[in-house]
């Protein structure tokens, strides 16, 4: 890419922001530092507010309570037209009455800079797109993704210092998805654009950003970088929402968590004292399944589950499990010879706990009310550090 | 019906395809023609009469042709006078409507605001009406303005049947328009106005454009309201067809029949290359 595409970006705070439509509330209190360059993204499911967090950063609605400040300077009081932003919509927004070409000069235009160098600069974009030889094609002759690529030129023709991305993906099938976000990220790397993405799309956050705010009824649940949010969900919503995750339901003892099983995981960090109900999370690919009577299965103990389901999934298999009225999910090898029906001892490879309420935060080492992102994730439980628990879990 | 029967009757359905296809075409070829047969009868009807010297009824063609019509209406004074009054109060109506009617169109199609569906619902209720009784109501109010027998008055009385179509018509074509090219022009550093010129209007031409063709159409067709408020001194076209039905030959009527629909043939023609290119553009917003 040439250097006159090439600009830094700025930093962006959100200083407690909120925003409610009537009775509903939208956004509440959310706080937000974006450094230079950085690509966050916002993830959470439908209603979780994202969008309206993201429209408020460029100007299409303005908060009722809190701040804005890019590069240090309040930017509430400042019309759409006139913030350094720039918005890539869900939607394809291309205007179809203007060529390829047009769409992209429409902002230099407005902005009365020489032809010549609006002239270079759409050439230019265009080439940085894989779309040069469509300058003077309608938008409607274009694909789908084509189309999306031509309002990311667009986007970018102004050299905005703060990129917005809201779901521009999600109207674009699986591979078309893939290819265009990766692009997307390369080209943020390579431009150095802040960049905040929308979606709710748990694959595409981990995919690109370098952290990621999980959001739910318009509040913070989480800031972390990717690794961080799928290691140490602090919340059993979080946990939940990237990744799967089976939730085993039990009590916070002396001795652990007691499963409803009988089996006793022991808490390796110890809590605050606060005993009672409480929610284990494990991950399907955190799941070793044993077979009963094999080698190593005595040690495992406990209630041994039955495979109901097999799915094939490619590279693996997952496995619907039943012990009792309780269902597990277990990813494991594809070549792991199983059928309905067989009966396995499991070992947990890495274990969550988690308070009973899904609304809040479990008894551990995170306080709750902290500020969200400091890294700490939800209490661990024993048999994360090795592969293989030593006895990490106990069964009955 | 026992599976039997319905398994007879499927083959059945099936021979039947070829003949339902034959006839569909044929019933295509009969539409077709019928509706020339309505359409261009009357016109080349109206032409003939036009040019014949004398033209009766058994005989399907005009036993001599003359020029004597039209030179009757090009040479009288009163005639010419009605031509020139329609072909130049019509625009002009056009243009006030526009003027008056876009805006709101406009308001209508991209704004919620208090009293909107009041607003649609007097302006629809103007042609829910005989327009005559609506001439009467207003007759009293141009009096007291003094605009009887004024081309104000005349204007003013033309407006009402152009209303509907430069109001509704282009609300509907501002409402099509998504949101997102209003906001993606907002962010690119469009003011409100810049938006509008650049992306609302070019996007709502098509619908703005068949409402012009209507409303001129309906101005320049208005007569009664404007024999009403104009006449004796404003007569325009079709006020005079009625007199030159009754009083004068045939022919006369048929040349001023033809010469009354020159300007919408012209104005349907301008425009047809823009209402195709419109449909089209149009059609790409979905």
């Amino acid at each position: 890419m040439s250097t006159s595409t090439s600009h830094h970006g700025s930093e962006l705070v959100l200083e407690a922001i909120g925003k409610a439509f009537g009775e509903a509330r939208a956004v509440e209190g959310v706080s937000l530092t974006v450094e230079p360059s950085e690509f966050v993204t916002l993830l959470g499911p439908s209603g979780s507010g994202k969008t309206t967090i993201l429209r408020m950063i460029g100007g299409f609605v303005a908060p009722d309570t809190g701040r804005i400040l890019i590069d240090g300077s309040d930017v509430c009081d400042v019309p759409v037209e006139r913030r350094p932003t720039a918005m890539l919509f869900q939607q394809l927004s291309l205007w179809p009455h203007l060529s390829v070409a047009r769409n992209i000069s429409f902002g230099l235009e407005l902005r009365r800079r020489p032809k010549q160098e609006i002239d270079e600069r759409v050439r230019e974009l265009l080439e940085v797109v894989g779309l040069s030889d469509f300058g003077a094609r309608l938008p409607s002759q274009l694909s789908g993704g084509q189309q999306q690529r031509v309002a990311l030129a667009r986007a970018l023709a102004l050299e905005p210092r703060i990129l917005l991305l809201d779901e521009p993906f999600s109207a674009l099938d699986t591979k078309l998805r893939i290819e265009l976000r990766t692009f997307v990220r390369n080209l943020q790397r390579e431009v150095g654009t802040t960049t905040l993405l929308v979606t709710h799309d748990q694959e595409e956050a981990l995919g690109i950003s370098d952290r990621i705010v999980v959001l739910r009824d318009g509040c913070v649940e989480q800031i972390g970088d990717p690794t961080e949010i799928y290691d140490a969900p602090r919340t059993s919503f979080v946990a939940e929402f990237l990744g799967a995750m089976n939730f085993l339901r039990g009590s916070l003892t002396r001795e652990g968590v007691a499963l409803e099983s009988g089996t006793i995981v022991p808490v390796v960090e110890r809590t605050d004292g606060t005993l009672g109900p409480a929610k284990i999370g494990v991950r399907p690919e955190d799941v070793i399944v044993l077979a009963v009577g094999a080698e190593g299965d005595e040690g495992a103990g406990g209630d041994a589950f039955s495979v109901e389901q097999i799915t094939v999934k490619g590279h693996y298999k997952e496995l619907s499990m039943r012990s009792g009225d309780q269902w597990l999910r277990a990813y494991v090898g594809k070549d792991l010879t199983t059928h309905e029906g067989d009966r396995f001892r499991l070992r947990f490879r890495r274990t969550h706990l988690f308070g009973e309420d899904p609304q809040e935060e479990v008894a551990g080492d995170s306080v709750p009310g902290a500020p969200s992102g400091d890294g700490r994730g939800a209490t661990r439980v024993a048999g994360d550090q090795g592969l293989l628990p030593s006895g990490g879990m106990q069964l009955r | 019906m026992s599976a039997l029967a319905s398994a007879v009757e499927v083959p059945v359905a099936r021979r039947s395809l070829l003949p339902v296809a034959l006839g569909s075409a044929l019933a295509r070829v009969i539409l077709f023609l019928a509706a020339l047969f309505f359409i261009v009868t009357p016109l080349a009807w109206i032409v003939l009469l036009a040019f014949a010297g004398g033209f009766t009824f058994p005989s399907l063609k005009p036993s001599s042709l003359t020029l004597a019509w039209w030179r009757a209406v090009f040479t009288s004074p009163g005639l010419l006078h009605s031509v020139f009054l329609s072909v130049t109060i019509a625009p002009v109506v056009l243009v006030v409507s526009m003027v008056i009617c876009l805006p709101a169109a406009y308001a209508i199609g991209r704004y919620d605001f208090p009293g909107k569906r009041f607003v649609l619902l007097s302006v629809f209720s103007i042609n829910a009406f005989p327009r005559i009784s609506l001439y009467i109501a207003m007759i009293p109010m141009l009096f007291f303005l003094n605009l009887m027998g004024t081309v104000v008055g005349v204007v003013a009385v033309q407006l009402i049947g152009t209303i509907l179509f430069m109001t509704w018509i282009p609300a509907t074509g501002f409402a099509a328009i998504p949101d997102e090219l209003v906001e993606a022009a907002r962010d690119a550093g469009a003011s409100r106005l810049q938006v509008f010129r650049r992306v609302l209007f070019p996007l709502a031409r098509p619908s703005i454009t068949i409402a012009a063709v209507l409303s001129f159409l309906a101005a320049f067709d208005e007569a009664q309201g404007t024999f009403l408020v104009g006449a004796p001194t404003y007569v325009t076209m079709p006020i005079r067809m009625y007199s030159l039905v009754l009083n004068y030959p045939v022919g006369v009527s048929a040349v001023f029949a033809l010469v009354l629909s020159v300007p919408s043939v012209v104005l349907l023609l301008s425009v047809r290359k823009q209402l195709f290119a419109g449909t089209s553009s149009a059609m790409h917003l979905h």
